[in-house]
């Protein structure tokens, strides 16, 4: 009786080992080390993609066009990205989508000097001319610098 | 901002900064008298007593594509391969929704990567970026059209903001 209840405990464990898989490896090229990418990093910390049979590498890259061109190079499948890199990549013919969105809004704010108490109160004054900022405010017209 | 009050560019006077690093520094020194800056330069401004004149995400030109996971089209289309990126993205949607919610997982993670380690520092950061985590990572259509108004390219306006993005994958990850 005894030998019979080890051998079936023998084989329930043989068959247990045999059916857990590997996970499947998956390197991700990312950008930028900031908060904005909070969520992976939790993934990865937190052994979430473990859970879904996934062993992630994380791989960072300079910017989003360097992940895009390696993912079109077949470096890996799956790439974390700005979305207006990839749609440029699209009108330059790729077949990259973007299958989900982590961080969806514009995380920039207006801010004035004292004295500056409405958006009209602009009129005539200074502004920066960082180049997302400018199409920001002239999302239609595209803007030129000009001197004070 | 201006196009939210009906004003043109041509009402203000632009100055060539850099990054937005360089147009704090602007506003800082008087240089400019106003400027659009990202975290943590606009939570150094407010700090110093400058004013919040405008908020993107409050507005319609809020919603942009800032992050995002992408694949191949002909990558994802191997079934093997789309429950990969189904995996994927369930593994995201849970560290979305730590992100969100878990100050200590987010601080923890904050640390490892950022190599911050002030704790003050990694609990605002933590603050700020709460609100702006989206609810899921399903891709809102608007976002991905704001982003196409803003580039200069010749076949941009001809785009279908829909054709640029696939939510298949996400709501089978959520289900």
């Amino acid at each position: 009786m005894r030998l019979a209840c080890l051998v079936a405990l023998l084989a329930f464990s043989a068959t247990a080992y045999a059916g857990q898989a590997e996970p499947i490896k998956l390197t991700v090229g990312y950008s930028p080390i900031s908060a904005a990418t909070l969520p992976f990093f939790i993934a990865v910390e937190e052994r979430l993609f473990q859970k879904h049979g996934l062993e992630v590498v994380p791989v960072f890259f300079g910017g989003s066009p360097l992940i895009n061109a390696a993912m079109m190079a077949g470096e890996f499948p799956i790439g974390l990205t700005g979305g207006a890199g990839i749609i440029s990549s699209q009108l330059a013919g790729s077949d990259l989508t973007v299958i989900g969105s982590y961080l969806q809004v514009l995380t920039i704010d207006g801010m004035a000097r004292p004295g500056i108490k409405s958006i009209e109160d602009l009129k005539g004054k200074k502004v920066p001319s960082a180049a997302l900022a400018r199409r920001l405010i002239s999302p239609v017209f595209p803007c030129s610098t000009r001197a004070a | 901002m201006l196009d939210s009050r009906g004003m043109k560019p041509s009402e203000v006077a632009f100055i060539q900064a850099g990054g937005v690093g360089e147009s704090y520094a602007a506003l800082a020194n008087g240089a400019v008298d106003a400027a659009m800056i990202g975290y943590p330069f606009s939570l150094k401004a407010k700090q110093a007593g400058f004013q919040l004149l405008f908020r993107p995400p409050d507005t319609e030109y809020g919603l942009y594509p800032n992050a995002t996971i992408a694949a191949r089209e002909s990558w994802l289309k191997e079934p093997r391969n789309r429950k990969i990126a189904v995996g994927f993205l369930r593994a995201m949607n849970e560290g979305l929704h730590l992100s969100k919610t878990d100050a200590t997982v987010s601080k923890k993670a904050l640390r490892r990567y950022t190599r911050v380690q002030d704790e003050a520092t990694l609990q605002s950061t933590f603050e700020f970026f709460q609100p702006y985590f989206p609810a899921s990572l399903r891709t809102i259509e608007k976002a991905m059209a704001n982003a196409i108004k803003f580039l200069d390219h010749p076949k941009a306006k001809q785009l279908d903001p829909k054709l640029t993005f696939n939510n298949s994958f996400v709501e089978e990850a959520l289900r």
